[in-house]
């Protein structure tokens, strides 16, 4: 398996991210023998249901499929976190809170965050959530998934 | 009692047997070890460099007696004018000095079992007591506790009748401490009461804190010891025969004792004051307690080295100068004054000493760091340990003369310093000049003498008293208060200061070698992609004067076996580079040097370390025992000054024989116009021979202008019809020779004459005066040629020139330049001017006047009848190649640089900015860099370096300007230049056919390609040598053999590469450097025009072929190459980006890895984390340097910023400059609100109506203001924004407030929250980033994940319509 992607953000389409093949690492997943576990869509929010202070769940569709996203707000609460210097873990509350505020239905995100499964289905855990004002970064992103997933994502390494 | 096989030796025995002796058996009865007791543990210290030079003199232990011998006799009082103590027994007498002494000891006979024996030549020799005892009894020394034990003893041992003594008037007495002794003086007296029996009086004076209590002011009652409180200061003057007491006192300074018998006398000091004393009379008895009370003075100031007298005891270790300069233990250095003779001979150089009131005293010399003892005429000298040394005694000077007088007058510091001027002098010039003239005599001052008052401001200079004033009235003699004297500059032996400067050179090389460990071998530049190993390890260091302190002194002459102009003086040589030097200089001058630059470059080894002394500051012992250097090191150190920076280069008072006539020589005739068009460089067939010089001759190439330049006289006021008169006539008929007799008017001359008179009243000091003068002659000059309408047409240009002689004094003459070539008709105007073109042939011992050449630059010689220069013909014709004419230039023939200027306003703007394009791509790193400028000054600047400067008028001198250009050109053919440098556009075209290279030392049997030969221009970047292998690896197939066709490179075994930048585009000259051994400094980091060198077939690849010429323009320290490649891929994209920023093609950070061409590259990225990350205050002085707009608006600088960036490839990190990184940190947007919320700042800020408060700068400067540097640095997740661990540090003793902690996290956390960037970047190597690590964040070690490195060159905003065109295009295109 292709490790090599594994820190890296990949631009992959919904329909794309969305058949993504689970690992046993349930943080992993893998895309043509490459393992990925962070990802980057950009698309048209499409609903969202925000539980203060707990978490906001929302989908981000991108023309070719609902990718489900959530962001946790759950940071001064929890206990998953890792064990964090409060105030830092305060500021990425704050920050997380911030964002929860800016996902307003029918506003074009771009959201980087890692790649999870709930349910069964694949969905993004964000760490951050961009407004993008002009649409066609949209566009931009499309291209972007295209050129890297013909240039990177499909290439197959041969190691011999 | 004496112990069995003791040896009794006589006086008489022991100098007889005149050698240095220690009979110190008794001090080590089971030892038999020749280690006197003397020689105590804390003598040798660890030798120092100074230290080991001087072990060449290594003073020898005196030779021990290996059986016990004892001297038996008496210690009596010395009567003669040595201040010793004397030993005597029955055979002879002997001059002493003594440890453990008791005042009882005087006039007994002891016995003395332990002692040095040390000939002198003009006395009987001296014998330094160490051990002694009573032979009566040892009792006596101890059981002398009962209340009475005092000794008396009366002054005058010749005791005389008692009758005959007043007692009436010598009752006094009194109890004290002493507090000094002065230093016995003789008082010239005669006596009022009779005539007839004048005498000198021979005495000293005594300070004593006396005690006023009524038991000690009783006249007769016993002293008994109560509590006394020393108070009350008195002086006691010891003369006649008290005055042989003087040793006993000295050696009781800080002792109770009490004198009775006294007289009381009034003195009078000067005429107006007078002074109580106590005399000393027949009667006078010395009372000592047999229990020497101790006292020492009840405040004790805090020595702060500004004069405080105190105590100071050490290890003698050196006496130089006849005695005058003691060093004592390490760089201390007591100054003893001429007036104290009674320096005991037992201070010899291992002694260990103790000095009493000696004024401390910190020179603060910028050169060195020492510290001064002066002794004034309190000072009393006291030997605690005799030196189990040979070394000699000291014996005092002779007479004093004028330097000895000279030298007393002067403060501590200054006279230091003047004892070390003359020492240097001496060492200096002792084989040029006679002692008497560097020292001076009675009556005549020394160079030394003139150098140092020339030197010294009048604040130094004290007046000096006699004794009685100087001692009663010491605090006004100004022995304690010291003036500042920091500022004088050392005048050092070029050996000690080549030594010094070595030291300091290795050590800042080395230190710096520690701070950047690279591995060098690995490096590749990314812009030259060059294989090959560096040769340009070797580093540079440039040091200005005023940081060492020193002055150079000595006379210029070109070494034989380098052929380098070099300062020598009799310790040693220097290089030099003197780039104004005037070619009229004389050998025989002596300069004297203090604005200069040294350079030092090299490659340290760790040899070297062990070599380097603790200290590098400079020893003055080493002044002392300058010696020559033992061995190289690894660094060549030489030394760049201009002639015209300091105004007395000569010494003023140092007579130049040759100037004069010089000048003399240039002040009227004709003089033939020459452009030096090529030098040719000497083959150097073995390097260091000093032979090759003798054989073989250079030659410059150059081209006879087609006008003479003809100056008319100094004007005298003196002798005006002398020169009107008389000379015009003659002088132009003689000047003008056939080929233009009679084209030069009468009336001409006259006006011209006039026009002189009104000019040159005088030797004027600077050109900046001529200048002025010429103003108003020039507008007497337009008016006459308004009136000659056609002067175009004319064959003669009126012109001013002013005259440098040596001295740097200026004086303006009328001239004329006048056309030759008259002999077609007479309508030959300056519009159609030809040239001939000669060679000049230099031969040794002329060469220096090659080096001054220089190409490009104009000069004079003066025609002579019988000068072949004049005679000769022109070049012959050999089949179709015009040979130019040789002649010869001899050290005798007389030739002077000329520059041209208008009479508009001529600046001396020595800024290299104006010819120096190249360097203002590094502005940035102008901190950094030390730039030194040797040629291609600007023409302003030239003027005054020039020998004669020729003032035109604008119109002449456009006129001439065309015209000399045309026949440049006309001259030196224009070719088209090959494609490949057709871009290069600071190319100097000239351009050369190669066929046409019959002469010079090419052999002509070499198979020559075909090419034209060009100039360059560029800074040199890096230079590294290759072998064969390496070499096809360059260059492949026809263009290797182009490059090996060329014997020389075999023949001289290594060839080198050198990178150059050509106007920012890279060009590699190959080509053998070791030929041009005059090169001085040449190495990465010059900048340099390389003269004909020919170009290969290789695109950008030039050879240097045995006829080309490097010439250093300029020097300047590059300490680490990726500086410059960073700020040039910067200046570069910045070029790149305002012409056509889509000439960049885009790619993927995962595409870096393999990208081998290291062509930046555009990205579309995030910022995912941030790596490290610098904020400082911004620096004002660089504020100035900085180019950038944005970041000049702003006090935030970011030297070091590294983020971490993800376009869905890969990620990398990428190092961005404070313009780059203010971008991706977002600075210059607003700042959400929600993050001044988050933040817990307080909402005072929030409301303020002010556009500039919302950016996130605006809070940035706020913090960085409070700290001044704070470094972030990330020691979490590179890939989570969120997971990031940020530390904050800063560099203020302020407090980080959590909320300001907490707004630089979330401006980094806002930095990664932010949409797409497009960055153009290219790879950056791993040393580089060490290296750039290594220099901001001196000792953390951070993780760095395997992840490439590159360097951003411009960071925007997408632009997501452009981009995505841009993305369609690419897919489309695949």
């Amino acid at each position: 398996m292709d490790h090599t992607l594994q820190n890296t953000h990949v631009k992959l389409l919904a329909f794309d991210l969305l058949s993504l093949t689970p690992t046993p690492d349930p943080a992993t997943f893998s895309r043509s023998g490459k393992l990925l576990s962070r990802a980057e869509i950009v698309g048209t929010i499409t609903s969202r249901d925000h539980k203060p202070s707990k978490f906001i769940k929302f989908t981000v569709d991108d023309g070719t499929g609902c990718v489900p996203c959530v962001l946790w707000l759950n940071h001064l609460t929890s206990l998953y976190l890792p064990r964090r210097d409060p105030s830092t873990v305060r500021l990425i509350a704050g920050v997380a809170t911030d964002f929860a505020a800016k996902i307003k239905i029918g506003l074009v995100a771009r959201v980087r965050g890692r790649i999870a499964s709930y349910r069964g289905d694949v969905q993004i855990m964000a760490s951050d959530v961009v407004i993008e004002r002009d649409p066609n970064m949209e566009v931009l992103h499309w291209l972007d998934c295209l050129r890297l997933a013909r240039k990177r994502y499909d290439v197959v390494v041969n190691k011999s | 009692m004496l112990e069995k096989n003791v040896k009794v030796l006589t006086i008489a025995e022991l100098i007889h047997g005149a050698r240095p002796l220690s009979g110190t058996s008794f001090l080590h009865p089971y030892l038999d070890r020749p280690i006197s007791r003397t020689s105590s543990s804390n003598y040798r210290t660890p030798l120092g460099p100074a230290d080991s030079i001087s072990d060449s003199t290594n003073p020898k232990i005196l030779t021990p007696l290996n059986h016990p011998v004892v001297l038996i006799g008496t210690l009596t009082l010395h009567s003669s004018h040595d201040d010793c103590l004397e030993f005597t027994d029955s055979s002879s007498e002997i001059c002493c000095d003594i440890l453990d002494f008791n005042v009882r000891a005087i006039g007994k006979r002891i016995h003395v079992s332990a002692w040095n024996f040390i000939p002198l030549k003009s006395t009987n020799g001296f014998l330094e007591i160490i051990k002694w005892n009573f032979p009566e009894s040892t009792s006596v020394l101890h059981g002398c506790s009962s209340t009475d034990s005092f000794d008396s003893f009366p002054l005058f041992q010749s005791s005389v009748a008692a009758s005959e003594i007043d007692h009436s008037k010598s009752r006094y007495r009194f109890h004290g401490a002493i507090e000094s002794v002065s230093p016995v003086s003789i008082v010239p007296c005669s006596r009022p009461c009779s005539s007839n029996d004048s005498a000198n009086i021979r005495g000293f004076l005594m300070r004593v804190l006396a005690c006023d209590c009524k038991f000690c002011t009783a006249k007769e009652c016993e002293i008994t010891h109560e509590c006394h409180s020393f108070t009350k200061p008195k002086f006691v003057y010891f003369f006649g025969a008290a005055s042989c007491w003087h040793p006993v006192a000295t050696k009781l300074v800080g002792k109770v004792i009490t004198i009775s018998g006294l007289k009381k006398k009034l003195v009078f000091i000067g005429k107006e004051e007078s002074q109580l004393m106590f005399v000393t009379t027949e009667n006078s008895v010395l009372h000592v307690p047999r229990l020497l009370k101790k006292w020492s003075p009840p405040s004790k100031t805090v020595i702060k080295g500004k004069g405080e007298s105190g105590v100071y005891t050490g290890v003698v270790k050196g006496v130089y100068m006849q005695g005058l300069l003691v060093e004592l233990d390490n760089e201390v250095w007591l100054l003893l004054t001429d007036k104290l003779r009674t320096v005991p001979h037992s201070l010899r150089s291992g002694a260990v000493i103790s000095v009493r009131n000696v004024h401390f005293v910190n020179p603060r010399f910028s050169w060195t760091k020492i510290l001064i003892l002066g002794a004034c005429c309190k000072t009393s000298i006291i030997v605690e340990s005799f030196s189990p040394l040979e070394s000699g005694c000291y014996m005092n000077a002779g007479a004093q003369n004028l330097l000895g007088k000279f030298i007393e007058s002067l403060s501590f510091s200054a006279r230091l310093w003047a004892l070390l001027v003359v020492t240097c002098f001496q060492k200096k010039f002792s084989g040029i000049l006679l002692d008497k003239e560097i020292l001076g005599s009675k009556h005549k001052k020394g160079l030394a003498q003139m150098y140092c008052s020339s030197h010294l401001p009048s604040s130094v200079i004290r007046a000096r008293h006699g004794m009685f004033t100087e001692l009663c009235k010491h605090e006004s003699c100004g022995c304690g208060s010291e003036p500042y004297c920091g500022n004088l500059r050392l005048v050092a032996p070029i050996s000690s200061f080549i030594y010094h400067c070595e030291a300091t050179g290795i050590k800042m090389l080395l230190e710096f070698d520690n701070e950047c460990h690279l591995s060098f071998k690995n490096n590749r530049y990314i812009l030259l992609s060059s294989e090959g190993e560096y040769y340009g390890r070797s580093k540079r260091q440039i040091v200005p004067s005023e940081d060492i302190g020193i002055v150079l002194l000595g006379s210029l002459k070109i070494s034989p076996s380098s052929g380098r102009l070099q300062l020598v003086d009799m310790t040693g040589t220097i290089d030099v580079i003197i780039p104004d030097l005037s070619l009229t200089w004389e050998n025989s001058s002596i300069f004297e040097i203090i604005d200069y630059t040294l350079m030092m470059e090299g490659l340290p080894e760790v040899a070297d370390r062990l070599w380097l002394p603790k200290n590098v500051s400079f020893s003055c012992k080493a002044i002392f025992n300058c010696a020559p250097l033992s061995r190289k090191r690894n660094l060549s150190t030489f030394v760049y000054f201009h002639m015209c920076n300091s105004p007395n280069n000569y010494l003023p008072f140092y007579p130049c024989a040759g100037w004069t006539n010089d000048f003399k020589e240039l002040e009227s005739g004709m003089f033939h116009l020459i452009q030096v068009t090529h030098k040719f460089p000497l083959l150097q067939k073995f390097e260091g021979d000093p032979l090759v010089l003798n054989r073989s001759s250079m030659f410059v190439e150059a081209i006879v202008l087609p006008c003479n330049l003809v100056l008319y006289g100094k004007d005298g006021t003196e002798h005006p019809t002398k020169v009107l008169g008389g000379l015009p006539n003659e002088l132009v008929k003689h000047c003008t020779g056939e080929n233009y007799r009679g084209y030069v008017p009468e009336k001409r001359c006259k006006s011209n004459y006039k026009s002189g008179r009104a000019v040159s009243s005088g030797l004027m000091d600077d050109l900046a005066f001529v200048e002025c003068e010429l103003s108003t002659c020039f507008q007497w000059e337009s008016s006459k040629e308004r009136k000659h309408t056609h002067f175009e047409m004319s064959h003669e240009i009126p012109c001013k020139a002013a005259v440098r002689s040596a001295n740097n004094q200026s004086l303006v003459l009328p001239a004329i330049l006048c056309r030759i070539k008259a002999n077609l008709n007479s309508n030959v105007t300056f519009q159609c001017l030809t040239a001939e073109k000669i060679l000049l042939e230099f031969n040794s011992e002329s060469f220096l006047k090659y080096q001054l050449l220089q190409i490009g630059g104009y000069y004079i010689f003066k025609h002579h009848i019988e000068n072949c220069f004049c005679t000769t013909k022109d070049s012959e014709n050999v089949g179709n190649a015009k040979i130019p004419a040789k002649i010869p230039v001899s050290s005798k023939t007389r030739m002077w640089s000329l520059t041209f200027s208008t009479d508009e306003v001529v600046t001396y703007n020595r800024s290299p900015s104006n010819g120096d394009s190249s360097f203002s791509s590094h502005e940035a790193l102008a901190v950094d860099q030390v730039e030194l400028l040797l040629h291609g000054l600007s023409d302003s600047y030239l003027g005054k370096s020039s020998d004669v400067h020729l003032f035109l008028s604008a119109n002449a001198k456009d006129i001439l300007k065309v015209k000399l250009k045309d026949l440049e050109e006309d001259f030196i053919k224009p070719s088209v230049g090959p494609d490949q440098t057709s871009n290069i556009s600071s190319c100097t075209r000239t351009t050369l056919n190669v066929p046409g290279l019959s002469y010079g030392p090419l052999d002509s049997s070499f198979l020559v390609p075909e090419g034209n030969l060009i100039s360059l221009h560029g800074d040199v970047v890096a230079v590294h040598g290759f072998d064969d292998s390496s070499v096809s690896e360059h260059l492949s197939g026809e263009s290797l053999s182009d490059v090996l066709q060329f014997g020389f490179f075999q023949e001289l075994g290594k060839t080198f590469c050198i990178h150059v930048l050509v106007d920012h585009k890279p060009v590699r000259i190959f080509g053998s450097l070791s030929e041009h051994v005059y090169l001085i400094g040449f190495g990465p980091g010059v900048n340099a025009t390389f003269h004909r060198i020919l170009p290969a077939r290789v695109p950008d690849s030039f050879t240097l072929l045995s006829i080309s010429f490097i010439v250093v323009n300029s020097i300047r320290v590059v300490n680490n190459p990726f500086i410059d490649k960073i700020s040039n891929l910067w200046s570069n994209s910045d070029m790149c980006n305002k012409a056509s920023p889509d000439t960049v093609s885009s790619g993927l950070i995962s595409e870096l890895v393999q990208c081998s061409d290291c062509k930046p590259m555009r990205l579309y990225c995030r910022v995912v984390s941030v790596h490290v990350l610098i904020l400082e205050q911004k620096n004002r002085k660089c504020d100035s340097l900085h180019s950038k707009p944005h970041s000049r608006a702003h006090l935030v600088d970011i030297p070091l910023a590294c983020f971490v960036l993800d376009d869905g490839s890969s990620s990398c990190y990428c190092w961005a400059n404070a313009e780059q990184a203010a971008t991706f940190l977002r600075l210059h947007d607003e700042l959400p609100q929600s993050a001044l919320e988050n933040s817990g700042l307080t909402l005072k800020w929030i409301g303020i109506d002010n556009n500039g408060w919302t950016t996130t700068m605006y809070h940035l400067e706020r913090i960085v203001k409070k700290h001044d540097r704070i470094t972030v640095k990330n020691y979490g997740s590179a890939a989570d924004s969120c997971y990031q661990d940020l530390t904050v540090s800063v560099s203020s003793e302020n407090v980080l407030t959590s909320s300001d902690e907490n707004l630089l996290k979330l401006i980094i956390y806002n930095a990664c929250f932010g949409s797409l960037w497009t960055v153009v970047a290219s790879v950056m190597d791993l040393s580089a980033v060490r290296w750039l690590e290594k220099e901001h964040l001196m000792n953390t070690e951070m993780t760095m994940n395997s992840m490439q490195n590159i360097c951003a060159t411009e960071v925007y905003h997408t632009n997501p319509i452009t981009e995505a065109r841009n993305v369609i295009q690419e897919l489309q295109d695949r």
